[in-house]
């Protein structure tokens, strides 16, 4: 007959949790029938649990690393709440597949093609690559720079007269993923030493 | 600024490969360039890591991993990282007893261990507060009735405590016991989270840099019916039923016998057909049925039946109960005689 250790650690020790979780083994019939040691115990009581949980609320280790700073009064993680992606997405959706785009990113849209930017009920959602390699047939890519995402650079002009008048969807991209692109807002000039003189000395 | 930043992509690729085949979710990337006018949705291969090509913005960048079902269409934010040039870098692993590896777990009585490991904090005084301090929130949230955590609206966990970190390196802290509310301290379920958030300054709000979480799960409870204390088997052994409730998602559960009173560490006779194996992600409920276990019980005197269950915390008694073995007839009688 074996007796199995009859240990009560397993408690707040830093040292004694590590051993414990080491000690973890997979649970199966075979690892009783091998007679692993583990530790028995009655289960836990609620008051058991009661009292240990008022102590490890005096003790909160968040509480002892030092206060909290900045807006303690708001949570915010609040903010990443209520955020949905198809809400932030263009849909492209084509003969029962559905992919989700950033908006901005669709350069041109055809009207015969807008049917295509809403999502059918039973629509299996691809990734983009997948997707864009189904319907090449309508969809067209335009690589753009970083710069001309940000609006800080103009797309080409032979780019812009290309797919105005184009027949399929262009969607910009920057190294192969969709991206939005903000209209590009050419820099005010700031008037040289020159134009001031000038202008101050007309009468 | 033209620091490339690395992606998520390398836990969330073996999210991705795992979950998308199974479940029918695909996973998006999305880099958004703070303060979210323009985003990018980054092509990755479904394992691996790589550095995001698209440098960010003087104000930062975040990276969402968002799940999206099909049918109905259907977006799950699952992780949420914001990166900036002198914003430090910060990690969440939480550890408990179960090797679970899918989503960190436990158990309503046992511990678990949060590591926090701070990367880019400065030192210089006169760096901004965002620079040199980030937020660490704990979360706690009740899983109530059936729910198991799929379909909860995380936006309702209850902010428990909150501290600041203004130190690099490893931040270990210690939980003995989970805080998440319940009036039955063995019953109850839910999740923890532990999250770091940088400090809000002139370019950014507060952004969540790491967060991780555990769930946690009730203890198991069982009800014991066709045997009490000190009931005597004169005869056949009784039929015993046991219902058991909340197993744990990774259990053996059983019965056993041994002469004598109840003892703890005592390793009996298992009951043949009374056991019960679980291998799942969330409890489960069951029963165990003792029937002709007359085997067990070869000779007359006391005996104990104990139902156990075994866990990666180690082995919980869920009840015992002592019993006598009394086979042996007696017969009064009386010899007389004629003479």
């Amino acid at each position: 007959m074996i007796r199995f250790p009859l240990s009560s650690a397993m408690r707040t020790n830093f040292l004694l949790f590590a051993i414990a979780t080491a000690s973890v083994l997979p649970v199966s019939a075979q690892d009783l029938a091998e007679g692993q040691a583990l530790q028995m115990r009655d289960a836990a009581t609620h008051d058991q649990l009661s009292q240990s949980l008022r102590m490890a609320q005096q003790n909160d280790p968040i509480r002892n690393i030092g206060p909290a700073i900045g807006q303690v009064e708001e949570d915010p993680s609040l903010a990443l709440a209520g955020r949905d992606l198809v809400k932030d997405s263009i849909i492209l959706c084509f003969r029962g597949n559905l992919t989700l785009l950033p908006k901005r990113s669709v350069l041109h849209l055809p009207e015969s093609l807008k049917s295509r930017f809403e999502a059918a009920d039973d629509a299996a959602v691809v990734p983009w690559a997948t997707f864009l390699q189904n319907n090449r047939g309508w969809i067209r890519t335009l690589e753009v720079s970083r710069e001309q995402a940000m609006g800080e650079a103009p797309l080409p002009a032979e780019a812009r007269a290309a797919f105005e008048t184009s027949t399929s969807v262009i969607v910009a991209t920057f190294q192969g993923g969709p991206i939005s692109v903000k209209p590009y807002v050419q820099p005010e000039i700031a008037p040289t030493q020159s134009d001031e003189t000038s202008s101050t000395a007309a009468p | 600024m033209n620091r490339h930043l690395p992606l998520l992509a390398l836990l969330l690729g073996a999210f991705v490969s795992a979950e998308a085949q199974s479940t029918g979710y695909t996973f998006f990337i999305r880099q958004t360039q703070m303060p979210g006018d323009v985003a990018w949705d980054v092509p990755v291969t479904q394992q691996g890591s790589q550095q995001s090509p698209l440098a960010i913005n003087p104000t930062g960048a975040r990276f969402d991993l968002w799940a999206v079902r099909s049918n109905p269409l259907a977006s799950t934010l699952v992780d949420s990282t914001y990166v900036q040039s002198y914003v430090p870098v910060a990690s969440v692993d939480i550890v408990s007893e179960d090797p679970y590896t899918v989503i960190p777990r436990t158990r309503a009585d046992r511990p678990f261990r949060v590591n926090i490991v701070m990367q880019g904090l400065s030192s210089d005084p006169t760096a901004p507060a965002a620079a040199k301090s980030v937020k660490l929130l704990r979360h706690v949230q009740a899983y109530t009735g059936s729910e198991y955590g799929v379909t909860i609206d995380r936006s309702k966990a209850t902010l428990l405590s909150q501290g600041s970190l203004n130190s690099n390196g490893s931040h270990p802290l210690i939980y003995t016991v989970t805080s998440i509310p319940g009036a039955d301290r063995t019953k109850v379920k839910g999740e923890e989270r532990f999250s770091i958030y940088s400090l809000a300054d002139y370019q950014a709000p507060e952004s969540q840099l790491a967060s991780k979480f555990i769930q946690v799960w009730p203890m198991a409870s069982i009800s014991v019916a066709g045997m009490s204390a000190g009931h005597v088997v004169k005869g056949h052994a009784p039929e015993v039923n046991a219902v058991l409730t909340d197993l744990y998602p990774s259990s053996y559960t059983y019965a056993q016998v041994y002469e004598g009173g109840p003892r703890l560490g005592v390793e009996g006779t298992l009951v043949p057909g009374a056991s019960v194996v679980i291998n799942s992600s969330i409890p489960q409920n069951n029963s165990l049925r003792l029937k002709d276990w007359d085997a067990t019980i070869p000779t007359d005197g006391q005996w104990t039946l104990e139902i156990l269950t075994k866990t990666p915390f180690g082995i919980d008694r869920l009840a015992h109960v002592s019993f006598v073995v009394d086979r042996a007839i007696k017969i009064n009688g009386t010899v007389t005689s004629v003479d």
